[in-house]
């Protein structure tokens, strides 16, 4: 069965003052129909920038895209290609954003912008998709949908923006959600609401999606494979049961162990150091400077090898042969 | 580290002069407007030196030569009066007009700024009220109108265009001042007993200056023109002085056969504008801290 | 926000009075009196003056002069202009109008010219045609209004010959409406420039942050074309900075326009005070520049009030 969705080699870089960013490096991954992929990682970890590549989303100054080959649906995708692109996007893959309010033009009440999204895809007039619209809305839990209709966007809730936002992708019906940090912004009431409408959405539609988040237990209840970024490369990919079970890289196992030992209230586990300048990226592998297990192999950069099934690690304590000399 | 084995201390943080100064420079197109303004200023003071021609005078031969015509660099007028010796003593003319109005103006707009915006709710709002009438009539129109009751020359020019900008000035600096009048420092200092007069020199004075500074800089292209504009009319110094402005108007009627004659004063008016603009923006840039952006 | 309007038009009134009182004033600036200003050459005939003086009043006290100068101002009659030798009033209204339609004129360039040149600059930011149009702005917003206007009439005018140099209507007759718009077309455009520069800088600016919200690259995900991302949201949200900035630029124009009419010999206010001064008719000039200033602050009245109207803004507020 070929993937939904296939990237291989993608490569995004930015220029700054700094000098040049490099936000994602060769990344490659794939999910197919139905299926659900985390991508976890700290800020700065090339999550969000992936995410927005997968349709070549990204205004092309100031991101370069140095590399990459996109397939959906068995056509590659080009990057200069925008017809093309412009009828996958909202389509073929959908999109929401962290912060769902500012998603939205705040010049024009939440109806209309839903509307316009609707009357460039679709070619039903708005007096008849409007009953289509109102169901939507009430079956992501938004109940005075009507209201919400008329309302601006600074208007309501984040929450409410949140579903109006994840209604608004569901109307067109696309193969593939993305969802970039869906729940961060939000309280936690509405982020409990948000990920179960989410996990019924996929169960409903079989809808594949894609979940980016730094929160491991929001991709733990929703992935099914995960993806673990660091410094703009996976540096881990599996099940996600298998991963969470029996993390391999060292900088999963710190996630991990961070994020238990706050659930249980014992003493905070940080990881030692700081992310690196992903404009001044030291030589060997990026978090040769914060692991706990470094040695020599680590000054150059570790390939992602196979680590179990369907399992991936970018480390070289995993390469049979290694010495901890 | 030096033989004797002392170790260098780290210079103390330049000082915020130095800063600006050095924020200044950054801006090429600042340096380079400096550069020119400062090489026209030289040419003006130089310019019985430098002239190959007295001004004033006229060759009856050489009436409206081309410029690169022989002897004439940028050609001659409608009396055969060579325009590069006409431009070096109009520059003479053209950098008083400019400078002079607006230091007069910010004295004078300070002044009455500050009282406008500290004392808002008694004489400030006189003196507010007083200036609004000045801006209800057109900058151009009421400086002519001066101009044209004071009889022209250098000195009514100058002192229209003061009295034309003071309430600009003077209405910058009074909302300053009273933005900073209500400021925290202000109301800690007024609580501590110091006098108003104190206050204002100490306090409000320091922020208002560098603003009055830079919108003087930034205004004086604008004033070059403007300056020119009186020229134009006729209300400038009286021929046969130079005033690029009346030059161009020299140039009016034979633009048919001699373009240049009204050409070449636009182009030095350009220059000089356009130089004084960039300035202006660089001095805003390095006064100002918030718009620097350190890389 | 009524309560502010009304303040903003009773507010017009003492400003009024003040400006009366200035253009009052300025004939007695004159060194020797305004009876001197009339005279010109005459005015060392003693007795001439003395005539003068008594048939224009000025022996009476300042307030009771200002008093009927402005009894007579309002209700129409500006006295008989030295240079014409006619009533002044008749003049007033005509060359207002033919000022009021260069202003327009200029207005409609300033604004066409700047969204389109603010807009495609920040829709191709850093390119060439970016720095190309902004260093032509800077150039032009620094350059005399009248040089521009002598340089554009050569140009096109004498060298091309495809737009007349001087004047409002063709001497051969006929003013309709086609041959004053083309003889419009350049000193309107001269006038335009300085506002053209201000209003492109604005929008650009404000196109340049609103591109890159989160809400336009919202829109490109939901599969939206690049012309409704640009228009219907971007330009939409800067729209009452764009009114904004108009609305200022207005009474600027009118100013403007008096200078562009000396230029071109176009029969409006500024070109009267012209030649009144030219001609030492300081009755007309009087009377013009009480007339411009009226009609600058009237103007400037009406794009504020158009401001607050068409601003969302302040309607939301």
């Amino acid at each position: 069965m070929t993937a939904l969705l296939d990237v291989s080699g993608l490569t995004v870089r930015f220029g700054s003052p700094a000098g040049e960013v490099h936000a994602v490096e060769d990344v490659s991954l794939s999910i197919d129909a139905g299926e659900s992929l985390g991508i976890v990682g700290e800020s700065g970890s090339g999550k969000t920038v992936t995410c927005m590549s997968l349709s070549w989303l990204l205004p092309s100054p100031p991101a370069r895209y140095l590399a990459g080959r996109i397939v959906f649906k068995g056509q590659e995708l080009r990057p200069r290609q925008e017809r093309a692109l412009r009828r996958v996007r909202g389509r073929g893959i959908g999109m929401i954003f962290q912060n769902a309010r500012l998603s939205f033009d705040p010049a024009y009440r939440l109806g209309s912008q839903i509307a316009e999204v609707l009357r460039a895809h679709l070619d039903t007039p708005w007096q008849a998709l409007r009953p289509e619209v109102i169901r939507t809305l009430r079956d992501c839990n938004i109940a005075d949908a009507e209201s919400v209709l008329r309302k601006y966007p600074h208007e309501v809730s984040g929450g409410i923006a949140q579903r109006v936002s994840i209604a608004l992708a569901l109307l067109i019906r696309p193969d593939l959600l993305v969802a970039d940090e869906p729940t961060t912004s939000l309280d936690l009431l509405s982020q409990i609401e948000v990920l179960a409408l989410l996990e019924r959405l996929r169960r409903e539609t079989g809808l594949a999606l894609i979940l980016v988040s730094h929160d491991l237990s929001v991709v733990r209840r929703i992935a099914d494979r995960v993806v673990i970024m660091y410094a703009g490369r996976i540096v881990e990919e599996g099940p996600v049961d298998a991963i969470f079970m029996s993390p391999q890289h060292p900088y999963t196992q710190g996630l991990l162990a961070s994020a238990l030992q706050r659930r249980e209230g014992g003493r905070l586990y940080e990881l030692p150091g700081t992310p690196p300048d992903l404009a001044a990226l030291p030589a060997g592998c990026s978090f040769r400077s914060r692991c706990p297990h470094a040695f020599a192999r680590c000054e150059a950069m570790p390939d992602l090898l196979a680590a179990g099934a369907e399992r991936t690690t970018r480390c070289h304590l995993l390469d049979g042969s290694a010495s901890h000399a | 580290m030096s033989a004797s084995g002392t170790v260098a201390v780290p210079a103390a943080p330049r000082s915020a002069a130095r800063q600006a100064i050095a924020a200044f420079l950054r801006d090429r197109m600042a340096v380079i407007g400096l550069a020119v303004l400062v090489l026209a200023l030289l040419a003006a003071v130089l310019a019985p030196l430098l002239s190959p021609y007295d001004p004033t005078l006229g060759d009856d031969e050489a009436i409206l030569a081309p410029p690169f015509s022989p002897g004439h660099l940028l050609g001659t007028d409608t009396q055969g009066r060579d325009l590069l010796a006409r431009i070096l003593f109009g520059a003479r003319l053209a950098f008083p007009e400019a400078i002079i109005p607006v230091a007069a103006a910010a004295v004078a707009g300070m002044a009455l700024g500050l009282i406008g915006g500290f004392y808002q709710r008694t004489v400030g709002e006189m003196v507010m009220r007083a200036l609004d009438i000045l801006f209800a009539i057109p900058m151009v129109l009421l400086a002519i109108a001066i101009a044209a009751a004071l009889g022209s020359g250098l000195p009514t020019v100058i002192l229209s265009m003061a009295i034309v900008i003071t309430p600009y000035i003077a209405r910058v600096v009074a909302t300053t001042t009273a933005q900073l009048r209500s400021a925290t420092f202000v109301e800690a200092a007024r609580v501590s007993g110091f006098s108003d007069l104190r206050i204002l020199r100490r306090e409000i004075l320091t922020h208002v200056i560098p603003a009055v500074v830079v919108y003087g800089t930034t205004n004086m292209g604008a004033m070059v023109v403007f300056a020119a504009g009186f020229g134009f009319l006729g209300l400038g110094a009286q021929p046969p002085t130079p005033d690029w402005g009346a030059m161009i108007a020299d140039g009016m009627h034979s633009l048919e056969d001699a373009p240049w004659v009204s050409t070449v004063p636009g182009i030095a008016i350009v220059v000089i504008a356009l130089a004084f603009n960039y300035v202006g923006d660089g001095l805003r840039v390095a006064l100002d801290p918030r718009l620097r952006t350190r890389l | 926000m009524l309560r502010y309007v009304v303040q903003r038009i009773v507010s017009v009134i003492p400003t009024l009075i003040g400006v009366s009182l200035v253009t009052f004033g300025l004939l007695h600036l004159v060194p020797g009196g305004p009876a001197v200003a009339m005279l010109g050459m005459a005015a060392s005939d003693p007795k001439a003056v003395a005539a003068v003086t008594r048939e224009l009043g000025l022996d009476r006290p300042l307030p009771e002069q200002y008093w009927i100068w402005l009894k007579r101002a309002v209700s129409g009659d500006f006295g008989m202009s030295t240079e014409f030798h006619v009533p002044v009033s008749g003049l007033l209204i005509p060359k207002l109008e033919h000022t009021l339609i260069l202003t327009a004129g200029s207005l409609v360039y300033a604004v066409v010219l700047g969204l389109a040149i603010g807009i495609t600059t920040a829709l191709y930011h850093r390119s060439l045609f970016d720095r190309v149009a902004m260093l032509i702005t800077l150039i032009g917003a620094s350059a005399p209004v009248f040089w521009i206007g002598l340089l554009l009439s050569y140009l096109f005018a004498i060298r091309l010959g495809w737009l007349p140099a001087l004047g409002m209507t063709s001497l051969l007759g006929g003013s309709s409406v086609l041959i004053v718009l083309r003889h419009l077309i350049l000193p309107a455009f001269a006038n335009s420039i300085i506002s053209l520069a201000v209003i492109a800088r604005i929008v650009r600016s404000g196109m340049l942050e609103a591109l890159v919200q989160p809400y336009i690259l919202a829109a490109r995900a939901r599969g939206l074309p690049r012309w409704r991302q640009v228009v219907v949201h971007a330009f939409r949200n800067i729209l009452p900075d764009a009114i904004n900035i108009t609305g200022l630029q207005v009474g600027f124009l009118f100013g403007g326009a008096l200078f562009v009419e000396v230029v071109f010999g176009w029969p409006g206010l500024g070109y009267l005070i012209y030649s009144s001064i030219q001609a030492r008719d300081y009755v007309t000039m009087q009377a013009a520049v009480l007339m411009v200033s009226a009609a600058f602050i009237l103007v400037n009245l009406m794009a504020d009030l158009a401001r607050m109207a068409l601003d969302p803004r302040e309607a939301r507020a």
